[in-house]
């Protein structure tokens, strides 16, 4: 890994079961970056994300090989505690999934859990809805349910809710794929500002938001690894034809 | 343009309708052009006068290409090659209106000339109007086959075009040292041969933005050579 590098995978594959939704996939994240995995349904994207956070072992007769170095060692060498892990990359899933519980909670939820000692819960909770620029919308309704929050609210939520737990990194899996566009330019302006502090990577299905929010692009397809590039050059000009044809929207 | 074709058909003959506008209009202006040297050479001029009235024609065309182009990076919001496709179109369009214009000024230079006894015989002229005529040509269908190699013959030959010009005018500078009766004459084939050494500009600038196209290398300045 070179300094500004965060998290860099080595010849990882990928088995579920008998299938290999991965193939032989080496790339290395860069810090305080934006970086979108692009590619069709079932190119292994989402399965890459998940692995970087060992959410594909909660999957029945998964198989890694490889190694992702993270912080300098590797996530899935047998002393590591996958829930550390999870605690310094979190995630953020497609659909909006607060606890049932109040605002409040859903923020402070994670580090008590995890016993993590925190001086000021109530400070800790404004400033996670901050960053996730929420905390003007909520502000006075913190012990209401979660549940009754919009869409796009849910989804600055649960990414307030990662934010909590201080990570390195945030995962997000296609994060406004069930939001309406106000509110999809609402988290993409933030995956902007959370840039500074955080590094980002995010699968998406729409390109245009690719081109958007990222610094790099990766493009996926059939589980193996086709282009890794400046998102800037994958969209104007990108070296191969395969990612061409497809960001262009010829899928033969 | 080639191989796999888009999922939308609809997209994919919105481009074709523009490739074929682009030609379309690259075969009037390479018209307005042929006939506006032939109203010269043949003194005739009511031709002179149809150039500038169908010049009207590319007007439109032009316009019209270009809402297209804008249409489609506002609704399909192009990437990759179809996104230099269309910034090139665009380009193109413009090109060619250009050269539209100059016809219509070698035209207006004609019916001017024409009003007097002809200064000499037209010789390099007419040379110069069918090599530029030629550079319009490959300069399209480079564009439409994306090829490179044309291109490039189309960039060299704007060379020979500058000299061909550079020539002309010391012609026609004798003629004026000679008599000052001829000066007026003189300034008007100057102007005319100049237009021509325009056409071949934009013939190049067309070559130019096919190049771009293709490699996505900017080749219009010296300073822009190592740009990707």
């Amino acid at each position: 890994m070179e300094a500004g590098d965060i998290i860099s995978v080595n010849r990882v594959n990928f088995y579920y079961g008998a299938v290999r939704a991965l193939t032989d996939i080496s790339m290395t994240f860069k810090k305080n970056k934006v970086t979108a995995l692009i590619g069709p349904s079932g190119c292994g994207k989402s399965t890459l994300l998940r692995l970087l956070n060992r959410m594909n072992e909660l999957i029945d007769a998964t198989k890694v090989e490889g190694e992702i170095l993270f912080e300098g060692r590797n996530i899935y060498a047998p002393d590591v505690d996958p829930v550390e892990i999870r605690r310094k990359i979190g995630m953020v899933f497609q659909k909006p999934n607060p606890f049932p519980k109040t605002i409040h909670n859903n923020i402070s939820y994670g580090p008590k859990l995890t016993g993590t000692s925190v001086a000021d819960m109530d400070a800790l909770v404004e400033q996670s809805l901050k960053q996730a620029v929420l905390w003007d919308e909520v502000k006075d309704i913190l012990n209401k349910s979660a549940m009754n929050l919009s869409g796009g609210q849910q989804q600055r939520l649960c990414i307030a809710r990662a934010l909590a737990m201080k990570p390195d990194i945030l995962l997000m899996d296609e994060p406004t794929s069930a939001l309406d566009p106000i509110s999809t330019a609402k988290i993409e302006e933030l995956i902007e500002e959370l840039k500074e502090n955080y590094t980002i990577i995010i699968v998406t299905h729409n390109m245009q938001q690719a081109a958007r929010v990222s610094d790099e692009t990766a493009f996926f397809y059939l589980g193996n690894l086709i282009e890794y590039n400046k998102t800037e050059k994958i969209f104007t000009k990108p070296d191969v034809k395969q990612t061409e044809d497809y960001i262009t929207g010829r899928f033969g | 343009m080639e191989e796999k074709r888009h999922t939308s058909l609809h997209y994919e003959k919105e481009l074709q309708t523009i490739k074929d506008g682009l030609i379309y209009l690259g075969v009037l202006t390479e018209a307005a052009i042929g006939k506006a040297m032939k109203s010269l050479s043949g003194r005739d001029t009511e031709l002179a006068h149809q150039v500038v009235r169908e010049d009207d024609e590319i007007d439109r065309l032009d316009t019209d290409l270009e809402e297209r182009c804008i249409k489609i990076l506002a609704l399909r919001q192009p990437a990759a090659i179809d996104l230099r496709f269309i910034t090139t179109a665009i380009k193109i369009t413009g090109h060619l209106e250009r050269i539209g214009d100059m016809a219509v000024n070698i035209a207006e230079k004609v019916m001017r000339l024409n009003e007097e006894p002809q200064l000499k015989p037209y010789i390099d002229l007419p040379r110069m109007s069918e090599l530029v005529g030629n550079m319009i040509r490959d300069s399209l269908d480079s564009f439409i086959n994306s090829d490179l190699e044309k291109a490039e013959q189309v960039r060299r030959l704007e060379q020979v075009i500058d000299d061909l010009n550079e020539q002309i005018f010391r012609e026609l500078l004798t003629f004026m040292m000679e008599d000052s009766k001829n000066i007026h004459r003189a300034l008007l084939v100057m102007q005319i041969s100049k237009n021509m050494e325009r056409i071949a500009d934009h013939a190049k600038g067309i070559a130019d933005m096919v190049t771009y196209m293709v490699t996505g290398n900017c080749v219009r300045h010296q300073s822009c050579g190592m740009t990707t």
